[in-house]
């Protein structure tokens, strides 16, 4: 990554684009819908982030920092702990002529934002990481999550929002044995202290990301002090959603879901998600979600 | 302006046939940075209008999709055709770029159809394209013209690659070169289907006043084959010389073409390869490389075995 951001030095967005697939072979960690694509930031598009201050944290390339700046975010400050990602931001900025975004590289933990000085917090896949800051202090995963949580509060200013992109506990992909995070088949769905007993006992380290349904995620900002939580569905993922909704109900799979499953396997599990969603179980096994909450 | 601001604008102008509700499905579409993403307006628990955003900040292409479809009504005024195409609402500024808003048609994307229901689908919905398409051209036949130089003008606005600008030339001299109202991009994954009718034909930012109407006509049958045969860009021959269900409806649509657009074989051979050359345009626009490839690939295919293929026609 060292080497392709040293290339970017000096290259215009028409020779980024050009080179685009000689990059992607060459350089390994490179995808340019991955890193640089905006499609990425489509969920954004539920924001009302115009005019705003924005924090991206773990902002990687920078694929969300940059299309808000770009849209009329009054200023984004995007941090992140890997260097060469800021890097490639920084490059990807001045290609674009952005001048409103701010790289910084440090820690999430240690923001160094004066309090209420933030209109808009984002981070998309760093929250369930949580459980591993604050290395120091002798709390649980979800203590740490919940300290976290209110770090962020802190910066945010009176009415400031909060959105976060995270996988579900309940995810169907958890039943099937699969993981998001690499952690062992099926833990993300034992009970915490199971997980980290059986996580410990085979590869004698901690479970590495606490991940929660709707419900825990709401109980979670709720008690970091947090009103007006609103869990917004996301699929396949969030991290290239095709499809999000605040009301998983069965028009909206009848209509927006069906038609997309193409085979046989996918057509049963549509059925089976319109059956739930009957019953007003449709979101619980949704694989993403974006949680939106204000201070 | 929020999607909930615009929900409660068109609320207000009553632009709408039910109240609004402000909450919205995004639906991210493909294409890369060149795509859209759409924002579906609810009320009363079913989408009533839907809002589509560029990826891009500084991208014409919806305020070309609202022109397009305000010509596109106005054309249609008082036929029945009219309420299978959207109807343009509004150009609303929308987080730092601009929305176009427009109605929802209910219905399945006849991409879907195909894979659902395959070879048999697929005739069916040939069948139902290719006679809405007749229906558009007997509607707007008073706009088509058949001057050179507006041929020339609008093979010009394809921006094709010079040795295929050249190509395209070429063709001109037949009935497949006459200009008119032409939806341009005239695919499966645009046609809405609903209880095996036609519910609406979508995206008409391709849209041209003076396009290749019999390219569209013609090229129905080759772009329903694209989704059809999607990892064989040698498909021709399949749907050409082929037995099959759909093979039997191409020959059959290309008949009634023939019959009702009075085209003879030469007419057909330009019609498909001006298909395939704006059909690697668009692919070139989008930087869609891979499907650019495959439309070369089958481009090349047609040229070298045409022959062939259309003495199957006759």
């Amino acid at each position: 990554m060292r080497l392709l951001v040293r290339e970017l030095r000096g290259m215009s967005e028409e020779d980024f684009l050009e080179s685009r697939s000689r990059l992607e072979e060459n350089y390994r960690d490179f995808e340019y819908e991955y890193c640089a694509g905006r499609a990425r930031a489509d969920w954004t598009m539920l924001v009302d982030f115009a005019g705003r201050v924005v924090a991206d944290l773990g902002c990687g390339y920078g694929s969300v920092s940059l299309p808000l700046a770009e849209r009329g975010a009054k200023l984004v400050v995007s941090v992140d702990a890997t260097l060469e990602r800021l890097g490639f931001l920084a490059n990807l900025a001045r290609m674009r002529g952005i001048r409103n975004v701010v790289p910084i590289h440090g820690d999430v933990t240690a923001l160094p934002l004066a309090a209420g000085s933030i209109d808009l917090v984002v981070m998309v896949g760093l929250l369930e990481y949580a459980c591993n800051f604050f290395p120091s202090q002798r709390l649980s995963g979800h203590q740490k999550q919940i300290a976290f949580l209110r770090s962020l509060r802190k910066v945010l200013r009176e009415g400031g929002e909060i959105w976060v992109g995270i996988e579900n506990r309940l995810s169907p992909i958890h039943f099937l044995g699969a993981s998001y995070h690499h952690e062992l088949p099926f833990t993300p769905l034992l009970p915490r202290f199971a997980a980290n007993t059986l996580t410990r006992w085979v590869r004698g380290t901690n479970l590495n990301a606490y991940l929660s349904s709707a419900r825990g995620y709401r109980r979670l900002l709720e008690a970091a002090g947090f009103r007006a939580v609103c869990v917004h569905h996301a699929y396949p993922d969030y991290k290239l959603p095709k499809l999000i909704t605040t009301r998983p109900d069965r028009p909206f799979f009848a209509t927006h879901v069906a038609p997309h499953a193409g085979t046989t396997t996918l057509r049963i599990a549509v059925s089976v998600l319109q059956t739930l969603a009957a019953v007003g179980l449709g979101g619980v096994f949704s694989p993403a979600f974006f949680l939106q909450a204000r201070k | 302006m929020s999607i909930q601001t615009i929900a409660q604008m068109l609320k207000r102008s009553q632009e709408v046939p039910a109240a609004l509700s402000p909450s919205a499905v995004l639906y991210s579409g493909s294409r890369g940075d060149h795509g859209c993403v759409t924002l579906f307006l609810y009320g009363d628990r079913r989408p009533l209008a839907l809002a589509r955003v560029s990826r891009r900040l500084h991208d014409p292409v919806l305020e070309q999709e609202y022109e397009c479809l305000r010509m596109v009504q106005s054309l249609l005024a008082g036929t029945e055709l009219a309420s299978q195409v959207e109807m343009p609402l509004g150009l609303f500024p929308f987080n730092g770029g601009q929305a176009l808003v427009k109605s929802y048609i209910a219905g399945t994307s006849g991409s879907h159809c195909l894979r659902w229901k395959g070879k048999r689908g697929a005739a069916r919905l040939l069948e139902l394209t290719v006679s809405w398409s007749l229906d558009f051209w007997r509607h707007t036949s008073r706009h088509q013209v058949r001057d050179q130089d507006r041929q020339l003008q609008s093979l010009r606005e394809l921006h094709l690659p010079a040795e295929l600008h050249a190509a395209g030339c070429g063709l001109l001299e037949s009935k497949s070169g006459v200009v008119g109202p032409s939806h341009g991009d005239l695919v499966p994954a645009n046609v809405l289907l609903c209880d095996g009718r036609i519910a609406g034909i979508i995206d008409w930012e391709n849209f041209h006043a003076f396009g290749f109407p019999v390219t569209d006509l013609v090229g129905v049958v080759v772009s329903i084959a694209d989704y059809l045969y999607p990892h064989d860009a040698q498909f021709l021959p399949r749907i050409f010389l082929g037995h099959d269900a759909y093979a039997r409806a191409v020959r059959q649509s290309l008949q009634t073409l023939r019959s009702e657009l009075e085209l003879d074989l030469a007419d057909l051979d330009a019609a498909i390869q001006l298909y395939f050359l704006r059909a690697v345009s668009l692919c070139r626009r989008w930087n869609m490389e891979q499907y650019r490839a495959f439309h070369e690939t089958a481009r090349q295919s047609w040229f070298s075995h045409r022959k062939h293929f259309l003495s199957g026609m006759a």
